[in-house]
């Protein structure tokens, strides 16, 4: 009987001991370095941030995040991950291409993915998005809800990746209409101008008094002040980046998904599954990294007819019926 | 131009200055007593995250300016303490003060409302814009006649000169000159937390992080170069309103000349260094800054 106890707690010890081993298999490490706008500019970075969060929710990483107040204190954030020993790190925004290229260089152990930059190096994986195709497509929904045949477009900070956002908007509208006009303008030329709400409201106004009744914005934390322009004045804005819908539901007439969060989400997994390849991936249209949002904070403000419209636009995109003119390829 | 336009035009330039007037009128109390202002960034930040918090949690507006005006000159014991108690550098403490504004408040909004920087957006009904309309344009034509009262009318105001001109002077009239520089940054810091709260609740409708967006220091510089003198640093951020006006106003209209946007966006500052070169006078810095 004595000895029966003790096999049996033998083995018990021993399952307790293999769980307890197995709980502390360490787990997957992820550094997340958000740009200037936030965790919560609810555009590019709550998109990153969500797909980060999905991942720790649902395969069990370890997520730590830091946002960036400087784009001094980048390659200090990246260094300090990596020297940490953090498996994965992963840069938000095109500013930190310079300090994912150099701090990749010099921890060739660690892993890294880069949004909106390309960086070219073993240990890297860059996330690129076609951007020129959804805007395109909002541009021509913009153009469809034009009654006065004015739309306008408020970057944030003046830099090519927002040009192109530009060129592709101005594209769509005039692929609906002809004659429309595009009111553009940027809301500066430093990174202030991805927090700079007052500014892009005051820019929206101005854009209203020009009788402008539909307006794009691609300007990140900013883009608020536009939304609370939109409200007041009655007329229609377009968010971008993340499902901005619900933020002023029936003033937002949709939003042009970069779907950042899927992108990071998929990074992940495939650090997990031991998958990582660096080079470069592209998201657009074709494989739904970039859309449009229909939900339930829009749906009002489409007809079905619309809505088969737009999906046409979409589909011309994708099977190369309509090339959409790209700022980075173009002058 | 048809008159519409031109009173849009108006609207905008002064909605474009109103926090940088405040600003503005801030720093020149601190700076006229003899104490160099460049945390002026940290306060319009303090101002702006305390007024959307308190008027988010409260639904009134009055009780945000009011928190704003006196969170940031709560926030201002701290520069006060560091400059006057242990003798700091006060440019060096100034921009430690800008530094820890924009890192307290990810942390006290995380605990907050989870979310590092902004918080959830006040009401914005037509009703609501109303409200925020009259009580910005009460709060601002108030603050330029009491700033104006205390830096000309007042004994308060000339003793704040003299702090920064003469300090013996006030000393041999039993006034403590550290008190007057104690008192002025302290009012400089509530005048420029309500510029704050303007930004965050009349300009937009939530606090986003860094929202002031460098305004603090184009109203110090409006201070310096428009000479120390509170109506002529009024004017020159007016002044630079105005061209800010005009440089989106310029970005909207269809140009039929392709003029740069950078040139366009450069505007602004342009128009305030050339209107500073016209404005220059002899007047100079208070004697005892520091």
């Amino acid at each position: 009987m004595s000895k029966f106890l003790l096999v049996f707690c033998l083995l018990m010890f021993q399952t307790a001991f293999a769980e307890f081993a197995l709980a502390n298999t360490p787990a997957l490490k992820i550094g997340l370095v958000l740009d200037k706008g936030g965790k919560d500019d609810k555009s590019f970075n709550s998109a990153a941030y969500a797909g980060a969060k999905q991942a720790e929710k649902e395969l069990g990483i370890e997520l730590k995040y830091v946002e960036a107040t400087d784009n001094n204190s980048l390659e200090t954030l990246h260094r300090n991950f990596a020297q940490k020993k953090y498996d994965l790190v992963i840069g938000i925004g095109f500013a930190q291409t310079d300090a994912i290229k150099k701090v990749s260089a010099l921890f060739p152990e660690t892993k890294f993915a880069i949004v909106d930059g390309e960086v070219t190096a073993k240990n890297v994986r860059s996330l690129l998005f076609e951007e020129h195709e959804g805007s395109y497509l909002v541009g021509a929904a913009a153009a469809m809800k034009s009654k006065t045949g004015v739309v306008g477009f408020i970057g944030g900070m003046d830099i090519p990746l927002i040009r192109r956002f530009q060129k592709g908007f101005e594209a769509g509208v005039k692929s609906v209409n002809p004659k429309a006009t595009v009111l553009v303008s940027y809301i500066g030329v430093t990174g202030e101008a991805w927090n700079n709400p007052a500014k892009a409201k005051e820019i929206a106004l101005s854009q209203i008094s020009q009788k402008a009744d539909v307006i794009f914005h691609a300007a990140g934390a900013s883009g608020s002040g536009l939304f609370d322009a939109a409200s007041d004045k009655k007329i229609f804005a377009i968010g971008v980046d993340s499902n901005q819908n619900w933020v002023k539901p029936g003033v937002v007439l949709t939003s042009m998904l970069k779907k950042v969060d899927v992108a990071v989400f998929e990074t992940i997994k495939s650090v997990k599954a031991g998958s990582f390849q660096s080079g470069v991936n592209r998201f657009g249209l074709k494989d739904g990294g970039i859309d449009w949002a229909l939900d339930e904070n829009n749906k009002k403000l489409w007809s079905a007819a619309e809505i088969e419209k737009l999906n046409q636009v979409k589909k011309s995109i994708i099977t190369g019926k309509v090339t959409v003119p790209d700022y980075y390829k173009t002058k | 131009m048809s008159s519409e336009i031109l009173l849009g035009l108006f609207l905008a330039s002064i909605r474009m200055s109103l926090p940088i007037l405040f600003a503005a009128s801030g720093g020149y109390f601190s700076e006229k007593s003899g104490v160099a202002q460049i945390g002026l960034e940290a306060y319009l930040l303090i101002g702006a995250f305390t007024a959307a918090a308190v008027s988010f949690q409260t639904h009134s507006l009055v009780l945000g300016y009011v928190a704003a005006a006196l969170v940031a000159a709560a926030f201002s014991q701290i520069f006060n303490i560091l400059i006057f108690k242990f003798k700091a550098n006060s440019i060096v403490v100034g921009t430690g003060m800008n530094l820890l504004a924009m890192g307290l408040i990810p942390i006290v909004s995380k605990t907050l409302f989870e979310s590092t920087g902004s918080t959830p957006a006040i009401d914005t009904s037509d009703a609501a814009l109303n409200q925020s309309l009259i009580m910005v344009s009460v709060v601002t034509v108030s603050m330029l006649a009491i700033c104006y009262w205390i830096a000309e009318k007042s004994s308060f105001g000339l003793q704040i000169k003299f702090a920064g001109e003469k300090s013996e002077a006030l000393t041999s009239v039993g006034v403590s000159y550290i008190k007057r520089r104690w008192q002025a940054v302290t009012l400089g810091a509530l005048i420029t937390g309500v510029g704050g709260a303007i930004l965050s609740t009349y300009l937009a409708s939530s606090y986003s992080p860094l929202m002031s967006a460098g305004r603090g220091f184009i109203a110090l510089a409006a201070v310096i170069f428009a000479g120390w003198n509170l109506r002529k640093a009024w004017l020159v951020v007016l002044l630079f309103g105005f061209a800010e006006a005009i440089q989106i106003q310029l970005q909207n209209m269809n140009l039929s000349v392709k003029i740069p946007n950078e040139f366009i966006q450069m505007l602004p500052y342009l128009a305030t260094l050339v209107a500073l070169l016209l404005l220059r006078n002899k007047q100079q810095a208070p004697k005892e800054i520091s």
